[in-house]
């Protein structure tokens, strides 16, 4: 039986060589026949017809078994045994004021009827803040609404306060700005938006999905699975029995792929959680996972072709990514029983700092932290300052 | 196949696949392509589809992955694939008594015979029923623990894990599991149990119980001669049972 990793694309060559040395092997003179037009011609033709069903092979094979699937060959998978799909992403949402002068308007707004702009991200107005629609819009007055970002994805999160200015709908009279925060947020963003779920996400949901076959008793990988499945944008779940006295408590850590849950997703996960459980036997609450910052001190060293400003982004995205593919709680130190971030993962996260595809951390010299980073084992670990780090140029 | 194989020589082979200079070869060749890609399709058709039964090494770690059900380090390959084959059930029982004690056995830690019969056990006398007791030699049982003063509460949603490597002889030996007197600390039924069990046992009980509680203690009883010994794992990090909170 041929193992599964010997299933790949035989390229031409090999083919052709592989080929020859059978003919060799069946006594088969194979120079003198194929320096001639036809058995050449049909050696190339049998050599490009092997590598051509070679390649159908492997495309089995990645429709066969869902962990080595990726893209279309995952999606069909996962329909066909999982009935689970692809995650559409989410909108972003952010808080936005209109406001219109005297001498203008009055409008009558309805849903979608306004398009504003940050210059390179637009919104569609889509629900008025402490108000609904037909929402007129009086000379002198100004209101709150939520616009939602005109696709999915999270290139629409992180929008400058104060950058929502542009009305792509005109209205006489009437402007546009983000300049209150959300509640919580710090920023106008109410809502996160999200990009379509990863190959890795989905593959989670469909291996835990077996988890949910006993309904009269939930175990961790139901709990994760209920989890990931109300709210798109978790990547992490650590569940926790609580051995409580009395009622038995069960409770769920949250984190998504670069922080910790935010507290709509938090609300959802609880929402949908609760309805699944009889709260006179179980207490389930969900939490957003404590959050541990990982100040940087020392000296990093980046391409001179890069501005610093934009190394320390870059940088801190390599970090925020790196932590966020540590599963809550860190990884398990064998036989001592502590969780770590290994020291070594941020210095590798650091170098491995790209900007537009190229690398442009050149070396990495930290004092702090100089070990790795403890976390219990419901924390994740998240960026924090570097503002004790010297970023020095380096000519290229 | 071999119908094709006839047809093509009989009917389709061209007038210079007969006489041709190469003739023979040629057809040899375009015969062994035919072959071999037959071959490589069924095999990948074999190998590569979720068919446990006759998935290779690597496929069924993938299959594995996919069903929550990680090889144990030294499992056969074909009963590794006969439990990738079970995962249905499997997964339906846990969090329940049967499914933890079904990874068990899997895992060689009761074996067959260690039938799925569980002791009742009292919560009055703090006994276990004698007649069920003699019958269950690996069991999940509720554990409870002194209340919290003044409350009248207990916690009721620990347990404690009682795997024996042979027939208990009397009812004692289980009466003696919920009792700290009967930590003997070395033996390990007999050194039967290896590390990479109690690797598997850890990971079983991690996977398998029910979220909401606690798996308090594991005891291994060791009965060959009638005498019990137990083993607390709080002696030995590695198998302590994982998912004790941190607040």
């Amino acid at each position: 039986m041929i193992d599964y990793e010997q299933i790949k694309e035989v390229v031409v060559d090999d083919a052709k060589q592989r080929i020859l040395g059978w003919l060799s092997r069946l006594q088969i003179p194979v120079t003198m026949w194929a320096e001639g037009g036809v058995g050449e011609a049909c050696l190339e033709i049998g050599s490009n017809l092997w590598n051509e069903v070679s390649k159908v092979a492997v495309a089995l094979k990645a429709f066969a078994i869902g962990e080595s699937s990726s893209g279309t060959a995952l999606r069909i998978y996962s329909k066909n045994f999982y009935q689970h799909d692809y995650g559409k992403g989410e909108y972003a949402i952010h808080r936005v004021t209109l406001t219109c002068a005297v001498g203008s308007g009055p409008y009558t707004l309805n849903k979608g009827d306004v398009m504003v702009s940050d210059g390179n991200h637009v919104f569609w107005l889509d629900s008025v803040i402490d108000g609904s629609f037909p929402f007129v819009l009086t000379p002198g007055s100004s209101q709150a609404f939520a616009v939602k970002s005109g696709a999915r994805g999270d290139e629409n999160n992180a929008i400058a306060l104060g950058a929502i200015t542009t009305m792509v709908t005109t209205y006489v009279g009437v402007t546009c700005s983000n300049t209150e925060t959300s509640t919580g947020s710090g920023t106008s963003l109410i809502s996160a938006g999200s990009g379509e779920e990863s190959d890795e996400r989905l593959k989670l949901r469909n291996s835990l999905k077996w988890a949910t076959r006993n309904p009269l008793s939930l175990v961790d990988a139901s709990y994760e699975y209920f989890a990931l499945a109300a709210a798109p944008a978790l990547t992490r779940v650590k569940v926790v029995g609580t051995g409580a006295y009395g009622l038995s408590a069960v409770r769920i850590y949250l984190a998504s792929a670069t922080n910790t849950a935010g507290s709509d997703d938090v609300l959802t996960v609880q929402a949908d959680i609760q309805k699944r459980v009889l709260s006179a036997i179980v207490n389930v609450t969900a939490y957003a996972a404590p959050a541990v910052p990982v100040p940087l001190e020392g000296t990093i060293y980046y391409s001179s072709l890069y501005t610093e400003a934009a190394v320390r982004s870059a940088v801190a995205l390599s970090l925020a990514l790196r932590y966020g593919s540590i599963k809550i709680g860190g990884k398990p130190l064998t036989g001592i029983g502590t969780n770590v971030v290994p020291l070594s993962d941020i210095v590798d996260a650091i170098q491995d700092t790209t900007i537009g595809g190229q690398r442009c951390v050149t070396g990495v010299k930290l004092t702090s932290p100089s070990s790795d980073i403890l976390l219990s084992s419901i924390q994740i670990a998240v960026p924090g300052s570097t503002s004790a780090v010297a970023w020095v140029a380096v000519a290229s | 196949m071999t119908l094709l194989r006839d047809f093509a020589w009989n009917k389709l082979r061209p007038p210079w696949m007969k006489y041709g200079r190469g003739a023979r070869e040629t057809w040899v060749s375009l015969d062994l392509i035919g072959d071999v890609c037959a071959d490589l399709l069924l095999r990948s058709a074999m190998t590569g589809m979720m068919l446990t039964a006759y998935c290779s090494d690597g496929a069924a770690a993938l299959i594995g992955k996919e069903r929550r059900l990680p090889r144990f380090i030294g499992e056969k390959l074909e009963t590794y694939k006969l439990r990738l084959w079970n995962a249905w059930e499997a997964w339906e029982y846990a969090g329940a008594d049967a499914g933890i004690l079904g990874q068990l056995q899997a895992a060689g830690l009761a074996t067959v015979q260690h039938a799925l019969k569980f002791a009742s056990f009292d919560f009055d006398t703090g006994t276990w029923g004698a007649s069920s007791a003699r019958q269950a030699y690996c069991k999940v049982v509720p554990y409870v623990v002194p209340g919290q003063e003044g409350t009248g509460q207990h916690e009721q949603s620990s347990f404690v894990l009682v795997l024996t490597s042979a027939s208990p002889t009397s009812p004692e030996v289980m009466e003696c599991v919920c009792s700290d007197d009967t930590i003997c600390g070395e033996a390990v039924c007999g050194s039967q149990i290896s590390i990479d069990q109690l690797e598997a046992l850890n990971s079983i009980i991690e996977q398998f119980k029910p979220s909401e509680s606690i798996c308090r203690k594991v005891c291994f009883a060791a009965a060959d001669d009638g005498a019990a010994q137990f083993i607390d794992t709080s002696a030995y990090p590695y198998i302590v049972p994982r998912g004790t909170p941190e607040f």
